[in-house]
């Protein structure tokens, strides 16, 4: 039996033929404009050439050939022709003008465009083409959307001027090429560039970093005072300051943000140097928007007691001076670099002050303006060797205490005699004893906002959740810890302070820490250390204070005092 | 069984109802919800400068003569307490032989000239029995001999007191003295009952002294269905009365004499009068205060009445105590066995109370017990040892004595009236006594400082609160819906002060709001923030603002607006119509020259049916309160320190306590 095969294709002849036709009518739909010219030579050979050359059509190619050098050379001439009386550089001229190049600082260029072939140059761009990390601030003309300036017509004998002002973010030293690309339409209508280039060094910085004056030394755990000034003219908006060498610290880490700085401004960044005796080369670069435009260093040897002996500096309740007892060897020139940090995180250097006697105290005016603002100083003393050179040594640093009134007491009866508190008045072991916790803050004549009041509440006391205050705020507790946070608390217009008053209760074990007490008896703590932090509500200024706690001897509640005796 | 469904119904009926007697609620002394006292007061004399004493007492039992020597003070009592109820004292089975030498139009004299000689209960020699000395027994069996007209003592007395005493129109009822279970326990000897010449079994005369002295109520009751009827001695006829009394509480012993009580307590008929006596055993013993709250704890707990004298020679005192005072409220629970045992009764009870607890100690130790929460004990003059005023959460109770403790203040209590959120309240009656501890006001549901105010505005028997802070009005209701509105434009964002209550004859409650700053606006909303009156309450440039109370201060049922000028003015009230008109007059709550202005509010601070105005000091004066009537005219004053302050007081008059009076609530004062 055969094995069928695979059917065949009946018709191939067919679809050849279709396929034929089809290829035949684009073929010569193509060939058309060809075809008109082979016949039209066609035409004229067989009128000029055939029948009377005896190389007849020879004699039709070397012609043909020849027509068609000419035309060729034509061209030629036409272009060259074109290329004469068009100038080279489009007609125009660029011409730059610039200001030394500062690193962050707004630095003004100009280009001036000119006619040079005393014709009319129609509609004329010119593009800016400038380095990332330099950025274009204000331009005169405006830059269009496709950024480009458009002059439009430049007529013989006016300049047109294209101006920018470029902040630059870059270190001093490296050389900045300003491009431009202007691009013209001639007589011909045909579009026409021409190129500009200007190369230029960044020759200083505006961001000054410097110490105040040379480091001779610093005690070991000293802090290098490196301030940092705006000479430019542009507003920095967010400057960093990088320690690059010595394993210095700012507030911790490697980088201190520092913030903004206005056109003039300058503040002042502590570097923390090691615990550890050594030759110290310190360097650290300045970044704007993340770009470094400053580099310093200095180098010092660390180590060394430091010889004047600091106490603890007290502000006054008016923030207006800084006491500072010291002792000097009287051999050496001490003196206090003292820094002010106002609620935006600036520091204001005080003048320096002198710190030559023996033994006494500096009282360092603050100025009215910076102190309304202080939220924090800095005292670092330095001794100021012979060349002027310093030697540096621990910086104290402290938040603003507040002059805020603010008081913590435990009370299991109200001033009148009523009775808040519930159980034994004495706490004892195996009963529960509930009381109120009261906070008093005087507001003063301002009023305070962002208030926030913390307490720590001894181990074995806990919060019952009552609360009561008259003033809108947001109290809660977690383990032994109670927050109160209150927007706003308006002036006291001479009533006295406002009090915040929650319920605790003690359950007293064993295990129950309790107080030394020379009576004997035994006395729980009720309530430990309590804190304010707020903002005086008119100046911004940043308050602090802490109250200490209270315990079950009821030192300020004069009837379970009386109770007890009894 | 057809019975089956009767017999298990009337069993759970039985179970339920000691948990369903409530304690009878009565206005001793005017105050809602204080302890139900009964005074035996069977003295002869009754003089007038003791009614407004005796007065206080809600249920006074006086001899029967009393109708015909001073029906006038008997009159006098009635209108000095009009919720107070007189009962005859009637001897239900004896005759004193002083009685018959009384003027022939006292009651016991008419009554002793009709006896018959055969209604003597004889012994078996024909000698009168006697219990009390100079008193002849009477038979109230239904086989004694009757007299010639054919009538019985049990039959004779019922008619009696109908047409000779509760006739007189002075009495709501009778106290029938001794009536006892039986003969046999009081009788001194022998007594033959039934006149056949042969002493009666102990058996017999005391059933047939029970089934007599049955018929002899029911008959009395029969007469004048509504007359209470009191009988003093024991349960047993408890069914048949208003009320057994039981004399010389404890008689034997706590616990079973208390089931006793209790027992009866169930059975008597409505309204149940049931109470207990407890005495110094004739002797002079006013202050014994131990022994009196043990007897008053064992009265409350047990859901009755008490009476504590000095004995049964000796029932004409006007012992007054601060426990009678306690406004305890309507009992909330059954009593329940805190400690002790179970079998023989004895122990710590308790009952709940909507304002506190009664504790009695019924044991011999000392007791120690740990309470469910804070209570506060009352503050008391006579026994300042035990009622201190103090908060606690345990008591220690003595042997065989009691205390009465009121539920810890909470803001929850002070209902339709206005309060500073978070503030500490000070708390005083009319007269400026500190009735109890001050207490914080804070609802957590509500922001601090803002003014306040709990009312069920949708009339859904919850509270609803309604905070007015910043202008705006928001009322948050019990079902959680919300509702907001700004009763002074949108514009408007300062304090506010708010008053709720009925200002016209439908149902729902109105909301009157002041405001300061100019004008000086007084504007009403119904509860839905519409707009229902308005009017300047002062020149429309005065910017002091203007404080709002609401109440009814002439007990006519309709209520006015009382205002109040703020700080810059003088202290000046004036008062409303609550549609804006003009009500009564105006006048300066304090001396004209302060322009601290002066907080409003009203309440019925004396319980005598009209709201009392009520101010507060304003800025920079030392801190006063000052009650007055509609008409000006000052009630009373307190003042409240010696330092000016410089926001002044607030003030709010609310019942926190159910008393039937409002308490004066005053914030502003110093906490701490």
């Amino acid at each position: 039996m055969a094995i069928p095969t695979a059917k065949k294709n009946t018709k191939p002849q067919e679809s050849k033929h279709r396929k034929s036709t089809l290829t035949l009518h684009t073929a010569s739909v193509a060939m058309a404009p060809a075809r008109s010219i082979t016949s039209h030579a066609r035409r004229r050979y067989h009128r000029r050439y055939a029948g009377r050359y005896r190389f007849s059509q020879f004699v039709f190619g070397f012609d043909m050939f020849l027509l068609g050098v000419i035309a060729l050379l034509a061209v030629a001439d036409a272009a060259l022709w074109i290329h004469s009386v068009t100038p080279q550089d489009g007609g125009l001229s660029v011409v730059f003008t610039s200001a030394p190049l500062r690193a962050a600082d707004d630095v003004p260029i100009s280009v001036a465009l000119r006619s040079t072939d005393n014709a009319v140059h129609e509609d004329v761009r010119m593009t800016w083409h400038l380095p990332e990390w330099a950025e274009i601030v204000r331009a005169e003309p405006p830059i269009s959307k496709d950024g480009s300036i458009l002059f439009g017509r430049v007529a013989p004998g006016i300049n047109r001027t294209s101006l920018i002002v470029v902040h630059i973010r870059a270190l001093p030293g490296v050389h900045v090429p300003f491009d431009v690309s202007v691009r013209q339409t001639n007589i011909f209508g045909l579009h026409q560039s021409v190129n500009g280039e200007l190369i230029r060094t960044i020759v200083s910085s505006a961001l000054v970093i410097q110490p105040p004056a040379v480091i001779h030394k610093a005690s070991a755990g000293a802090s290098i005072p490196v301030v940092v000034t705006n000479t430019g003219s542009a507003n920095l908006a967010s400057i960093a300051l990088r320690v690059t060498g010595g394993l210095g610290t700012i507030d911790g880490k490697s980088v201190g943000y520092v913030g903004s700085l206005a056109p003039g401004a300058s503040t002042t960044v502590f570097i923390d140097v090691p615990l550890v005796d050594s030759m110290k080369r310190l360097s650290w670069q300045a970044d704007d928007q993340a770009r470094i435009v400053a580099a310093a260093s200095t180098s010092f040897p660390i180590g060394g007691t430091f010889p004047m002996l600091v106490g603890a500096p007290s502000l006054s309740d008016d923030h207006g001076t800084l006491r500072i007892p010291y002792t000097t060897p009287s051999n050496m020139h001490g003196a206090f670099f003292v820094t002010i940090q106002d609620s935006n995180g600036r520091r204001i250097n005080l003048p320096l002050v002198n710190a030559l006697s023996k033994n006494d105290v500096v009282s360092v005016p603050i100025p009215s303006g910076a102190a309304a603002s202080a939220i924090r100083w800095s005292v670092l003393p330095v001794i100021i060797e012979p060349d002027g050179s310093w030697w540096i040594g621990r910086r104290t640093s402290q938040s603003v205490s507040a002059s805020i009134p603010f008081h913590t007491e435990a009370r299991y009866y109200s001033t009148s005699g009523d009775q808040l508190g519930v159980g034994p008045l004495a706490p004892i072991i195996g009963a529960s004893t509930r009381f109120w916790v009261v906070w008093s803050v005087d507001p003063g004549p301002d009023g305070l906002r962002d208030v926030k009041l913390a307490g720590r509440l001894p181990r074995g006391v806990l919060p019952t959740g009552s609360f009561a205050s008259t003033i809108s705020g947001s109290f809660a507790h977690v383990g032994g810890w109670v927050t109160w946070s209150i927007p706003f608390i308006p002036p006291s217009g001479g009533a006295g302070p406002v009090t915040f008053a929650f319920e605790a209760e003690i359950n007293p074990t064993r295990l129950t820490p309790t107080i030394a007490s020379a009576s004997g008896k035994t006395l729980y703590q009720l309530v430990a250390t309590s804190t304010i932090e707020a903002f005086d509500a008119s100046t911004g200024m940043s308050l602090h204070a802490t109250s200490s706690g209270d315990d079950s001897r009821w030192a300020n509640d004069v009837t379970a005092q009386s109770r007890m005796k009894h | 069984m057809r019975w089956r469904g009767p017999i298990i119904l009337g069993l759970i009926l039985s179970l339920l109802a000691p948990a369903t007697v409530p304690v009878v609620v009565r206005a001793a002394n005017g105050i809602h919800g204080s302890p139900p006292v009964i005074n035996l007061y069977l003295g002869w004399q009754l003089r007038n400068e003791d009614l407004v004493k005796l007065a206080k007492w809600d249920v006074v039992v006086l001899d029967a003569d009393q109708q015909a020597r001073y029906p006038n003070r008997l009159r006098k009592l009635r209108e000095l307490n009009p919720s107070i109820k007189l009962l005859a004292y009637v001897p239900s089975e004896e005759i004193a032989s002083a009685r018959f030498t009384e003027p022939v139009n006292y009651p016991f004299a008419k009554m002793a000239s009709q006896i018959q000689d055969a209604w003597y209960v004889r012994g078996t020699r024909g000698n009168r029995a006697e219990f009390w000395p100079g008193s002849a027994l009477l038979n109230v069996t239904n086989e004694g001999p009757a007299g010639p007209t054919g009538e019985r003592w049990n039959e004779f007395l019922p008619r009696f007191i109908h047409q000779d005493i509760l006739s007189s129109g002075l009495w709501d009822g009778i106290f029938l003295d001794n009536t006892f279970s039986g003969i046999s326990y009081f009788a001194r000897s022998p007594v033959d009952l039934d006149r056949n010449g042969i002493a009666d079994t102990k058996t017999a005369e005391n059933a047939a002294w029970r089934a007599g002295m049955k018929k002899m109520l029911r008959t009395i009751h029969a007469d004048d269905p509504k007359a209470i009827i009191m009988g003093n001695g024991g349960a047993v006829y408890a069914s048949d009365l208003n009320g057994a009394f039981f004399e010389h509480f404890p008689s034997w012993s706590w616990g079973p004499n208390w089931k006793e009580f209790r027992n009866a307590v169930t059975k008597s008929r409505s309204p149940n009068l049931t109470g207990l006596n407890v005495n110094t055993d004739n002797y002079d013993r006013q202050n014994d205060y131990q022994l009196m709250r043990y007897g008053l704890t064992s009265a409350l707990v047990g859901g009755g009445w008490y009476s504590f004298d000095r004995g049964d020679w000796g029932h004409d005192v006007l012992w007054w105590y601060d426990e009678y005072n306690t406004a305890l409220g309507a009992s909330r629970s059954a009593p329940r066995l805190i400690q002790g045992a179970k079998r023989s009764g004895v122990g710590v009870w308790g009952r709940d109370f909507a304002h506190g607890l009664a504790l009695v100690n019924s044991t011999d130790a000392k007791q120690h017990v740990r309470l469910s929460g804070v209570y506060e004990k009352i503050r008391g003059s006579q026994d300042p040892s035990i009622n201190t005023g103090a908060l606690v959460t345990s008591v220690e109770l003595q042997p065989h004595d009691g205390v009465l403790l009121l539920r810890q203040s909470s803001p929850q209590e002070i209902q339709n009236a206005s309060f500073i959120n978070g503030s500490f309240m000070h708390v005083y009656d009319g007269t400026g006594k500190q009735k109890q501890n001050g207490f914080f006001a804070q609802l957590t549901d509500a922001p601090s400082g803002a003014e306040v105010e709990l009312a069920d505005l949708d009339r859904d028997g919850r509270n609803d609160l309604v905070i007015a802070k910043n202008g705006i009005i928001t009322i948050h209701y019990s079902n959680g819906k919300r509702r907001s509105f700004h009763p002074f434009g949108l514009k408007y964002t300062g304090e506010m002060f708010i008053a709720i209550q009925n200002t016209n004859r439908d149902p729902a409650l109105e909301i009157v709001v002041g405001r300061v700053g100019t004008p000086p606006e007084v504007r009403v909303f119904s509860a839905y923030g519409k707009l229902l009156a308005h009017w300047s309450a002062y020149n429309p440039a005065f910017a002091g603002g203007v404080h709002v109370a609401i109440g009814d201060l002439n007990g006519d049922g309709l209520r006015e607006i009382v205002t109040g000028a703020g700080p810059s003015g003088g202290p000046h009230i004036r008062i409303w119509k609550t549609d804006g008109k003009v009500w009564g007059g105006s006048f300066f709550a304090f001396p004209s020259s302060e322009t601290g202005g002066v907080s409003v509010a009203v309440g019925d601070v004396d319980g005598d049916g009209k709201d009392e105005i009520i101010a507060g000091s304003g800025a920079g004066t030392i801190p006063r309160v000052r009650i007055f009537d509609f008409r000006g005219t000052m009630k009373a004053e307190i003042t409240l320190g010696t330092k000016p302050l410089p926001f002044g007081i607030h003030v709010a008059a609310s019942d926190i306590n159910g008393d039937g009076r409002a308490e004066i609530l005053v914030s502003g004062l110093s906490a701490f």
